[in-house]
């Protein structure tokens, strides 16, 4: 009860956040310094930590050198996701908005939501060298804007895979260049694994929903109602409780409670760790961790992600950031200057670079032509996700959920799913964190009005 | 043939055994973490992640101490760190006596109603504040300053109900004795009543300089560029959830971790005199 009602209040206060976005107009501090011809400085919050940030740092620089005397694109840190979030709703308010904003995956209904930023599509639609075909189908359709074109420039793109340990699998008298293609393959080799090597069978992340939202999509099955978002109306409910979702559920509960599967619960880089130590056999999760999940890029075998139905429109959901350009109190001038870094930032070379360094998936497809790009596909685990990308159809099931009650919802949902993994009834389970989070949704959406 | 004596010293004995077993024990469970973090910081990600193996220390190196370094701009960081510290604990100090002793001993009307005010402020939590206060430090023009990190933390409600409380139980006596023999308010404070509250001056100061210290969201959200944040927001860019260099990130802890250390082993004289200062009175 006292869960239930809490949760709404988050929910409340997702909504509020919005409410309290466009009630105010930005008074566009920044404004003065662009209004002249002269060089214009652009400020860039990005959310990336670790490598990645050193990474960009150097993109950043090496654009900053090219565009000497015309463009400053001056980049900072701004901790997680959630405390960029934080940080922009109160920046909103008092008129100091970044020009460009990095955000992630599942802040996308907020973002449009806020209406903020100015859509990527008013940009591309009067630039003639730009090629919407660029992208890979699923990563326009993930981005793509109510008014048609994209709402952001898609920056960093990762899908979840399967992992194999080429030793354990082995050891169990499997063959790991014939991978397991379904959840219920994926179950079967892990108790397999398990009962020969005492090694746990596989892992996943635990932290969110999201690997129960992959398993719906890569079954063709919507995670949300009506439409995932994707159509004219806005989301109102989940939808956890499909003949197909019940069924990989209870497979995963089995594998869980009978302790074949690692629940590394909300610790995901101890999952990665087990993982490259050859405490686990099979690991589902983000194209990110491949670096840090196989150091020597030999130890494991690369898979596609595992489906749960032959549906024509199964496919995997994907991750990873986008960038957007701020709209008010922001002159024309630096939104075009913001442009120019996000066509920087996402030609071919810059992403194969990109991808190369952080285990993101390019998001331009002629990445695949470069030098570097060359050399990163080279690696036939890296070309396994490369292409599970390329393949992914372009459909609403794929393309996932969208709204801007998400990051609330996640926790309803895994909340849930651990109470199934401890052995609870799947569909009495399910049903009740489809209300719950029918609810949350439902404050969300009267806040964001 | 046992004498009762020797049987009680046996018994004495191994009483004072399971003891020393159960603080040995207490001191290796407190002691771990900062022998993980120091050890860490000075062996190789490649060892760390080796597992019980990478808790040896038989691969030092400074590595990821100078890693960390050239990512965020450390040096800078740390005297932010220390300039923050200071003043909010100077500043937090220095008003909760003068607004604690204004209500104790000034006689003023209406100051229960004024302490009920301070007490219920305490009672809203920080989180609904942040964007008011943000807005604020923004109308002032003090975004992205190192200024704009401790100036809404100078007054503390807990730093002022913590004296006042103290200050309740100084004897009124003593302080009409002080105003006969002539003494102001400031040689009352200095000369009388700050030695007598000796333990609360501490354990307020260390309070109000470990929170300054470990300070992370305010501190991120009102500074954009690395040379204006604080120690505490610069870690953070070195770990990601991802692909995370464990190394890397135990050198910044250990660099944070060091000096909070070394004032703890320095107060600690003071610290336990404190305690007993108080238990003697």
């Amino acid at each position: 009860m006292s869960f239930r009602k809490r949760s709404l209040i988050a929910a409340a206060t997702g909504g509020a956040l919005i409410l309290a976005l466009s009630g105010c107009a930005a008074s566009g501090s920044d404004a003065d310094s662009a209004t002249a011809s002269g060089p214009v400085t652009l400020t860039f919050w990005h959310a990336m930590s670790g490598p990645a940030a050193t990474e960009l740092d150097s993109l950043v620089s090496k654009f900053n050198a090219q565009e000497a005397g015309k463009i400053t694109v001056d980049a900072s840190f701004q901790g997680t996701y959630a405390d960029v979030q934080t940080k922009y709703t109160a920046a909103v308010q008092s008129g100091t908005t970044p020009d460009v904003l990095m955000m992630n995956d599942i802040s996308t209904g907020f973002m449009v939501d806020s209406k903020k930023t100015t859509p990527l599509s008013t940009f591309t639609d009067k630039d003639s060298s730009f090629d919407a075909d660029s992208f890979p189908p699923i990563v326009s359709s993930y981005y793509a804007a109510a008014s048609g074109g994209l709402a952001a420039m898609p920056f960093s793109v990762s899908q979840p895979v399967l992992y194999l340990n080429r030793s354990l699998v082995t050891q169990a008298g499997l063959d790991p260049d014939s991978p397991p293609t379904t959840v219920a393959e994926v179950a079967d080799w892990a108790e397999k694994i398990h009962a020969s090597t005492g090694a746990y069978g596989m892992t996943m992340n635990m932290s969110d929903s999201w690997m129960l939202e992959e398993m719906s999509a890569s079954g063709g099955e919507n995670f949300c109602t009506p439409e995932n978002g994707r159509g004219s109306d806005k989301v109102t409910g989940l939808d956890l409780t499909s003949p197909t979702q019940v069924t990989f559920m209870r497979q995963l509960q089995k594998v869980f409670s009978d302790g074949t599967a690692l629940n590394p619960g909300t610790d995901n880089s101890a999952m990665t760790s087990a993982f490259a130590s050859d405490k686990v056999g099979m690991m589902i999760t983000s194209t990110g961790a491949y670096t840090t999940a196989d150091p020597s890029k030999t130890a494991s075998k690369v898979a596609a992600f595992p489906k749960t139905s032959d549906s024509k429109d199964a496919g995997v959901v994907i991750g990873g950031n986008a960038l957007w350009i701020s709209g008010d109190g922001h002159s024309e001038a630096q939104q075009k200057a913001a442009y120019e870094f996000l066509t920087y930032l996402h030609s071919a070379d810059v992403q194969a670079e990109w991808a190369s360094a952080t285990g993101y998936l390019a998001s331009n497809t002629s990445a695949a032509d470069t030098a570097v790009g060359k050399q990163s596909l080279s690696d036939p685990n890296v070309a396994a996700m490369a292409d599970q990308l390329a393949n992914t159809p372009a459909s609403q099931a794929a393309a996932g959920c969208r709204t801007g009650a998400f990051p609330t919802v996640r926790a309803t949902v895994i909340g849930a799913f651990n109470q199934v993994v401890e052995g609870a009834d799947v569909t009495s389970t399910m049903k009740d964190a489809e209300s719950k989070a029918a609810d949350q949704i439902a404050a969300y959406n009267t806040a964001a009005g | 043939m046992r004498s009762p004596r020797r049987r009680s010293s046996t018994r004495a004995r191994m009483r004072s055994a399971l003891l020393y077993a159960w603080l040995v024990a207490a001191v290796i469970v407190v002691c771990f973490p900062l022998y993980y973090i120091f050890e860490g910081a000075l062996t190789p990600t490649a060892w760390l992640d080796q597992g019980l193996e990478g808790l040896l220390p038989v691969h030092l190196t400074l590595d990821n101490v100078i890693r960390a370094t050239q990512v965020i701009p450390l040096g800078r960081q740390f005297g932010n760190s220390l300039v923050v510290t200071i003043c909010q604990t100077v500043l937090q100090v220095a008003i909760g006596i003068a607004a604690a002793y204004a209500l104790v001993f000034c006689r003023l009307r209406g100051t229960r109603a004024l302490f009920l005010v301070l007490l219920s402020s305490m009672m809203i939590p920080a989180e609904t504040t942040l964007i008011a206060n943000y807005l604020t430090i923004s109308s002032w023009h003090l975004i992205d300053t190192v200024p704009a990190v401790f100036l809404p933390f100078v007054a503390s409600a807990l730093s002022i109900f913590l004296f006042r409380q103290a200050f309740l139980s100084f004897p009124g006596e003593l302080r009409d004795a002080a105003l006969l023999d002539g003494a102001g308010h400031f040689r009352f404070i200095r000369s009388m009543l700050l030695p007598v509250v000796r333990p609360t001056l501490i354990s307020v100061t260390l309070v109000s300089a470990t929170a300054a210290w470990n300070g992370f969201f305010w501190p991120l959200l009102v500074t954009n560029s690395p040379d204006n944040r604080t120690v505490q927001v610069g870690i953070a860019q070195l770990s990601s959830a991802e692909a995370t260099d464990i190394g890397v990130v135990l050198a910044g802890a250990a660099m944070v971790t060091l000096p909070v250390l070394i004032v703890v082993l320095l107060a600690q004289r003071f610290l336990a005199g404190g305690i007993t200062a108080g238990a003697l009175k």
